[in-house]
C-alpha cells in the first residue's frame, strides 16, 4: 500500500469534516482530542464506520487496517474535530479487549465502541506513582468470586464522563526485586458503588482531569482483564498504540492552520511558519512508517518512543510559536486557538510517558 | 542505528555490496594532504562497477538505475564517509551535460552554479576533469562548459574535509541557454542528494557516539549509563530517524512520479529537516565523544563536517522553509498539508 491509495479515503473524511464544520456541528480546537468532548459527534463518526476500524467485524467492527484508522485518525486531527469522547476507546480499549478480554468483554463492549456509544478513561497513574508505574500502590484483594479495590488514581481524563475504566492495581504484595509482578488490570465501571470521581481543574479553567478514588470497589472475576499477574505485560506492550499515532504530533495543527487561513500573521515569517509544516510533514511520515510495523507485526516501539518524544515537543513549540503571532492579530478566533495551545502545552510532553522516560527508552534501545 | 528504509523498495543484495565495497574504499579516498584531489583509482574501481553513473539513462551510458538505488548508494557512500564526487558526476554534471547534448566522453563531471556573476563555488571543482557553471539570471540561466584545469580555484571558505573550491565564470565563454523547468530540477537533485548524504553521515554519528558512551568508563559507570548522555543520544537518534522518513519520503514520490518537480513539496520537507538535524546530532556527537572527536586522528569529523558542508548547498534549511511558508501564505496550510500526506503529484 502506498500513502496515494488512501487518497480517496482522506478526501471522504475530508469532505465530511467539511460539511460539519460548515453546518456549525464544531468549531477546530487544538487538543481536540482531550478536550473536545461531544457524544453526538463520536455517535455520527461511528454511523460511518471510522471508530472500531480495526475490530474485525466478527466483534462488531469494520475489519480495516492500522493504516486505514491512522488516516482517518489524523484527518480528525488536523481538522481539530471534538474526537475525546471516543478517542481511549477507540484507541487504547479496543485492542486491549481484543488481546486480552474475554468473549464477554468483548461481546459487551467492542461492538458500542464501534458504535462512538462507550466512553473509557485510563487508570494508571496515582498521587505518588507518575512516569514509575510499577510503584502503584491501588491494592486488590481476594473476595469470593472476585476482587476488592482500594486506591487513587489520579490525572484521569474524561473519568467524569466515562463509562468506565481500567485499572492497574497491586493483586499480590510488591516484591521489591520483581516490582513488575504482582500487578493486574482491572475493568471497572464508574457508576460501580465505591467509585468516587473528583475534578481536577487545569489552571485554564478547563476540567478533563479527575481524581478517582476507589473505596473498597467489588470487581467480579469476570472483570479482570486479562491475566492476573501480568498487568505490567499487558499494559506496556500496548505501549507502542498508544505512542506513535497522530495525536502526538498534531494537537497543534488546528491552530497553525486558523492563524494561516488567511495568509501568514504579520509577526510570522515564511521560514517560521514553513519549519514548522516541514517538521510536522517528517513527523507525519515517521508515524506512518510505525503504522506500518504495527500492521505487519514487525517491532516499532523505539520508534514509537521516538515519535512521541519529539512530536509532542514539536507541537508544543507550535504552541508557543502560535501565542507570539497572535499579538495583535485582535480576532477572537486565534485568540481562542492560541491561548488554548500555549495553556495545554506543559501537558503535551507528559502525558502517556513523560520524554525523559522515553529518552531513557530510547537510549536503551541504540546501546543493545 | 537501524537502517529503515521507510517501505522503499531496496535490494538487499545492492545494500550490502555497497557497504562491503564502501567500508574497504573510504579510507583510501581520506587524504589530509591539502590539495586532496581526486583518488583515480578508488573512482574506476566504481566506475567499473556502473556506479558512477547509477541513474543515468542506459542510452545515455548510464546504468538507468532509479531513486530508491540512488537513496541507497549515496546513504551507504556517506554513512562510510567515502570522499568521491559520484553525485555531482551522475546526478548533476552529466544529467545537465545529456540535456544539453554535451559529450563528457570519460570525463568526470561536476556543476556550479553561480547566484549573480562573479564567484562560484563547485563541489570538487579543482579535482574533477569537466566543470559546468551555470549563472542564473531573471527568469532562465545560461550554462559554460570548463576544462577544470583552465580555471583558477580557491580554497577559501571552505570547510575541513571539503572539496569544494570557488572560481570565477570567466568573462569570455560559450553558453547556452537552459530552461527555468531544468534549472528548477538541477538544484531539487542538489537538494535530495545533500538530504540523502546527510541522513548517512548523520547516522554515522550518532553510531560513533553510540559505540564510545558504550565503552568509555568515567567516574565507574560507561557513559551511555548516565541520564544526561542518554539524553543527548536519543535526541540524536530521533531527530536522524526523522530526517531519514522525510528523505524516504520524497524518495519514493521521486520515484512513483517520475518527475521530480511534481515531488518538489517532499523534496523541500527532505532539505528542511535534513538540515536543521545537523546542527543538533553533530553537537551532541562531538559532545559524547569529548577531545578525541575534535582530532584529525579520528574519523568523527569525516562525517560531521560534510554533513554541515552539505546542508548549505542547494538551499538552506531556512531557504526550503521559506519556501514551504510561502506555498502556505499562497493556499493555505491545509493545501501544503494534503500534497504532503495524500502523495499524488503537485
Amino acid at each position: 500500500m502506498t500513502p496515494s491509495s488512501f487518497a480517496p479515503l482522506r478526501a471522504e473524511v475530508r469532505a465530511f469534516l467539511e460539511e460539519q464544520r460548515a453546518a456549525g456541528t464544531f468549531v477546530p480546537a487544538v487538543d481536540s482530542w482531550l478536550a473536545g468532548w461531544d457524544e453526538e459527534f463520536s455517535r455520527t463518526l461511528g454511523e460511518r464506520g471510522w471508530l472500531g476500524m480495526t475490530i474485525p467485524t466478527e466483534h462488531g467492527g469494520h475489519g480495516r487496517t492500522y493504516l486505514e484508522r491512522f488516516v482517518v485518525t489524523e484527518e480528525l486531527l488536523c481538522a481539530g474535530a471534538p474526537v475525546a469522547a471516543h478517542w481511549i476507546a477507540d484507541r487504547q480499549i479496543a485492542p486491549s479487549l481484543l488481546r486480552f478480554g474475554t468473549p464477554a468483554q468483548r461481546e459487551e463492549f467492542l461492538p458500542a465502541i464501534a458504535r462512538g456509544t462507550s466512553y473509557w478513561a485510563i487508570g494508571m497513574s496515582e498521587p505518588d506513582s507518575g512516569s514509575d508505574l510499577a510503584s502503584v500502590r491501588t491494592r486488590a484483594t481476594r473476595i469470593d468470586g472476585g476482587w476488592r479495590l482500594s486506591g487513587t488514581k489520579v490525572w484521569t481524563s474524561g473519568a467524569h464522563r466515562a463509562h468506565a475504566f481500567f485499572v492497574l492495581a497491586r493483586s499480590a504484595s510488591l516484591d521489591p526485586a520483581h516490582r513488575h509482578e504482582g500487578l493486574t488490570q482491572f475493568l471497572v465501571r464508574l457508576d460501580a458503588p465505591g467509585v468516587q470521581v473528583n475534578p481536577i481543574h487545569s489552571f485554564d479553567g478547563s476540567h478533563h482531569f479527575n481524581e478517582v478514588v476507589l473505596d473498597g470497589v467489588e470487581v467480579s472475576d469476570a472483570d479482570v482483564l486479562g491475566e492476573v499477574g501480568q498487568g505490567w505485560r499487558q499494559v506496556t506492550s500496548e505501549l507502542k498504540f498508544e505512542r506513535s499515532g497522530p495525536e502526538r504530533f498534531l494537537s497543534t495543527f488546528a491552530g497553525l492552520a486558523g492563524l494561516t487561513a488567511n495568509g501568514l500573521p504579520v509577526r510570522a515569517s515564511a521560514a517560521g511558519v514553513g519549519r514548522h509544516a516541514a517538521r510536522l510533514a517528517a513527523l507525519h511520515h515517521l508515524s506512518y512508517d510505525v503504522a506500518t510495523r504495527l500492521q505487519a507485526n514487525q517491532p516499532a516501539e523505539l520508534l514509537a518512543a521516538m515519535v512521541k518524544g519529539i512530536g509532542t515537543r514539536s507541537e508544543g513549540d507550535i504552541a508557543e510559536d502560535l501565542a507570539e503571532w497572535a499579538v495583535d492579530e485582535l480576532d477572537a478566533e486565534v485568540d481562542r486557538l492560541a491561548t488554548d495551545g500555549l495553556s495545554r502545552r506543559a501537558g503535551f510532553t507528559l502525558r502517556g510517558g513523560t520524554n525523559e522516560v522515553l529518552r531513557g527508552i530510547v537510549a536503551k534501545g541504540l546501546g543493545a | 542505528m537501524e537502517i529503515s528504509n521507510a517501505g522503499l523498495d531496496v535490494d538487499p543484495d545492492f545494500s550490502s555490496m555497497l557497504d562491503r565495497l564502501f567500508a574497504d574504499l573510504a579510507p583510501r579516498t581520506w587524504s589530509d594532504r591539502e590539495p586532496a584531489g581526486l583518488d583515480r583509482d578508488a573512482w574506476r574501481q566504481v566506475d567499473e562497477l556502473g556506479l558512477t553513473l547509477l541513474t543515468t539513462p542506459e542510452d545515455c551510458g548510464g546504468s538507468g538505475a532509479r531513486w530508491p538505488e540512488m537513496w541507497t548508494l549515496h546513504r551507504s557512500a556517506a554513512r562510510h564517509g567515502v570522499a568521491l564526487p559520484v553525485g555531482e558526476h551522475d546526478l548533476l554534471g552529466r544529467w545537465l551535460a545529456d540535456k544539453l547534448g554535451w559529450t563528457a566522453g570519460d570525463d568526470v563531471v561536476s556543476v556550479g552554479v553561480a547566484r549573480c556573476g562573479g564567484a562560484v563555488d563547485v563541489p570538487w571543482g579543482a579535482d574533477v576533469d569537466t566543470v559546468l557553471l551555470v549563472e542564473v539570471h531573471g527568469d532562465g540561466a545560461a550554462v559554460s562548459r570548463h576544462a577544470s584545469a583552465d580555471l583558477t580555484w580557491s580554497t577559501d571558505g571552505r570547510l575541513p574535509t571539503s572539496r569544494r573550491a570557488r572560481t570565477h565564470v570567466p568573462g569570455i565563454a560559450k553558453r547556452l541557454q537552459v530552461a527555468p523547468d531544468d534549472v528548477a530540477e538541477l538544484r531539487l537533485r542538489g537538494a535530495l542528494l545533500r538530504s540523502v548524504q546527510i541522513v548517512g553521515a548523520l547516522e554515522r554519528c550518532v553510531d560513533l557516539a553510540v559505540e564510545h558512551a558504550a565503552v568509555r568508563v568515567q567516574f565507574g559507570r560507561p557513559l551511555l549509563a548516565f541520564q544526561a548522555v542518554q539524553g543527548m543520544l536519543a535526541d540524536a537518534a530521533s531527530e536522524t530517524a526523522l530526517a531519514s522518513a522525510a528523505v524516504a519520503a520524497a524518495i519514493r514520490e521521486a520515484d512513483a512520479f517520475q518527475d521530480l518537480r511534481a515531488a518538489r513539496t517532499s523534496v523541500a520537507v527532505a532539505k528542511s529537516c535534513s538540515s536543521h538535524a545537523v546542527g543538533p546530532v553533530t553537537r551532541a556527537a562531538h559532545q559524547v565523544l569529548g577531545a578525541i572527536g575534535t582530532t584529525r586522528e579520528h574519523d568523527l569529523h569525516r562525517f560531521s563536517m560534510p554533513a554541515f558542508g552539505w546542508r548549505g548547498e542547494f538551499g538552506t534549511g531556512a531557504d526550503w522553509d521559506a519556501e514551504l511558508g510561502a506555498s502556505v501564505d499562497a493556499t493555505g496550510l491545509p493545501a501544503v498539508w494534503h500534497r504532503i500526506v495524500d502523495g499524488l503529484p503537485a
